[in-house]
């Protein structure tokens, strides 16, 4: 897998940081079941081995990591620029299950299910 | 200064009547409230449809601006998130506004007698807006209820499971998140003001009310087990979601 300069520059910030403390493992699931620290992770991410797609896509973007990582790295930041480069490079989805992602967010901006009432319209 | 409300795709999905509960609250401060129903497009962004999220966004911005909308609150704080990084109009979090306006007198109160102390699953979005934590803690105060404390909430909260897309790529390890998140609280009960964090704790077993629930409902006693949400069921998730529209048009 050919990662992205943005991916790849995340990633080695992340191993030249981190200092594998463990604090982000603690209570991160995710981070807990695909690495034994992100340092070892994006070392992978930078030598441009092969991850499987749904190992950035498990990440629960939810930026704990950061608020308690000492170096306030950005985990989450570079689990989604690697989503970025799966869906550029791909011809097909990464993942199959993402196309229910697609139809949900196409029908969540169509006309049928949006709305707008004006200020001042009144019923 | 004109004031707007979104609800946000999940809350529009799980709870039609509170959505106009919370509009016919808001109407009372601001009588030309603008309300919009649409989405902010956060799942595009986070598939990592970084250009076609921006197409999204953008088609939003101008609703809201055609809409004559000065501020925009918020419900959801996923959309609210995604809207404070984009910074392309005003937001406020309904949470802050409702303690800052107040809840309407029948609320204050009105859960004294009861026993149950809630803990907060607080929103990962906006786990760095603190403002909104302190909001939804004084809101429960009024309300009458006991809150717990967690070590993992404000800043340093958790994700609920269902952050990311996770629940659609990774529905199993979503559900141990879930459980896990469930686990983590020392009260059984557990309030959330985010609508799919509900859905959440609902999957990973346990009891969880939205904050609306709360506000606008019956008081929740020991015992009480909240109705399953509507997120579990698309069938019924978009059925009212044009409920929700309905409900919007006629406000
Ligand atoms: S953003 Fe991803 S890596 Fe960081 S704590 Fe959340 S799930 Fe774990
Ligand atoms: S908290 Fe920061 S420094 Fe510690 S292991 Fe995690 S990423 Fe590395």
């Amino acid at each position: 897998m050919q990662y992205s300069k943005k991916t790849t520059d995340l990633a080695a910030e992340i191993v030249t940081q981190c200092t594998a403390c463990g604090r982000c493992m603690k209570d991160c699931l995710f981070l807990q079941n695909n690495c034994e620290t992100p340092k070892a992770f994006f070392e992978k991410v930078v030598q441009g081995q092969e991850i499987e797609s749904v190992v950035p896509y498990s990440c629960l973007l939810c930026g704990h990591c950061q608020f308690v990582c000492p170096q306030k790295l950005q985990l989450d930041a570079a689990f989604l620029s690697m989503r970025q480069d799966l869906m550029a490079q791909q011809k097909q989805l990464p993942l199959k299950a993402l196309k229910g992602v697609l139809f949900h967010q196409k029908f969540s901006t169509s006309a049928l299910f949006t709305t707008v009432k004006k200020s001042g319209d009144k019923k | 200064m004109t004031y707007g409300f979104m609800a946000g795709c999940s809350l529009s999905s799980s709870k039609p009547q509170r959505v106009g509960d919370a509009i016919n609250y808001l109407q009372q401060f601001y009588p030309d409230l603008a309300v919009i129903q649409a989405c902010c497009g956060r799942p595009t962004r986070m598939i990592g449809q970084e250009e076609k999220f921006q197409e999204r966004f953008g088609n939003l911005t101008q609703m809201i601006k055609g809409a004559g909308v000065d501020e925009l609150i918020v419900a959801c704080q996923g959309c609210l998130r995604t809207m404070r990084d984009e910074d392309r109009f005003m937001t406020s979090s309904l949470w802050v506004k409702m303690a800052e306006l107040g809840l309407p007198t029948q609320c204050l109160n009105k859960a004294k007698d009861s026993e149950v102390v809630f803990s907060i699953q607080d929103s990962c979005p906006t786990s760095q807006m603190t403002e909104i934590h302190e909001a939804v803690v004084y809101l429960l105060k009024q309300l009458g209820y006991g809150v717990a404390k967690s070590r993992l909430s404000g800043q340093n909260t958790l994700c609920c499971g269902m952050g990311g897309m996770c629940g659609v790529s990774n529905p199993n390890l979503s559900h141990d998140v879930a459980q896990q998140r469930v686990q983590s609280f020392k009260t059984d009960y557990i309030v959330t003001y985010c609508a799919s964090c509900a859905f959440a704790m609902g999957v990973g077993g346990g009891k969880a009310w939205h904050l609306l629930d709360l506000i606008f409902g019956d008081v929740v006693q020991l015992g009480d087990t909240p109705t399953p949400s509507a997120l579990g069921n698309p069938v019924k998730a978009w059925a009212n979601r044009y409920q929700t529209k309905r409900v919007i048009q006629k406000s």
